[in-house]
């Protein structure tokens, strides 16, 4: 999956874009291990949305 | 976290692009953890430095120098520089437009582009309706 950079406070990372139900449901899950400043971020509707993970 | 077995941090993120919890991910839990008003959930390596009240942003790293403005084409790639006295948004709004630019970036989704759009001609319609202004040297 493409990575896009992102800024959190002072941190730069790496991260793995999920948007579809498949790609959040999945998110993750599975993997033995995550690279140090990688990760994902997960896209919600602006909806207002109440979200559980 | 379930079927995960990366201790995580789970970072809430509100439509305002900024961090407004952050949770621990316990690994093989069937624990839920829930937020609402999220517009975004970023998951990186627990013992992150993330905290309440950081922003999310977006690369590319568009920077507003001080005392210029920047102008970007639809690429986010600068097309000119204007001096302070000139202005084609002012200095907030061309902020929110960053925002809004920004967000359909990373999201590539067509509500994303009709918000920015929508805010774009909302701000070039007020400017259209006002008188003009003339900036008087200090």
């Amino acid at each position: 999956m493409d990575k896009i950079k992102i800024k959190v406070g002072n941190e730069f990372y790496l991260v793995e874009v999920a948007q579809t139900d498949e790609e959040k449901e999945k998110g993750l899950q599975n993997r033995e291990s995550l690279p140090e400043k990688e990760g994902m971020l997960f896209l919600f509707d602006d909806d207002r949305e109440e979200v559980s993970i | 976290m379930k079927d995960t077995i990366i201790p995580l941090d789970i970072v809430f993120i509100d439509s305002d692009l900024s961090v407004k919890s952050i949770h621990k991910g316990e690994p093989l839990s069937e624990k839920l953890m829930t937020e609402e008003n999220t517009s975004y959930v970023l998951e990186v390596n627990t013992g992150s430095s993330i905290k309440i009240g950081d922003e999310l942003e977006f690369s590319p790293d568009i920077k507003v120098k001080k005392d210029k403005m920047v102008v970007l084409n639809e690429e986010g790639v600068p097309q000119m520089e204007l001096e302070g006295g000139e202005r084609i948004f002012s200095r907030p709004n061309t902020k929110i437009l960053i925002k809004f630019a920004k967000k359909a970036y990373a999201s590539r989704k067509d509500n994303d582009y009709k918000a920015l759009g929508k805010r774009i001609f909302k701000f070039l319609k007020a400017q259209n309706d006002s008188e003009p202004e003339y900036v008087t040297k200090k």
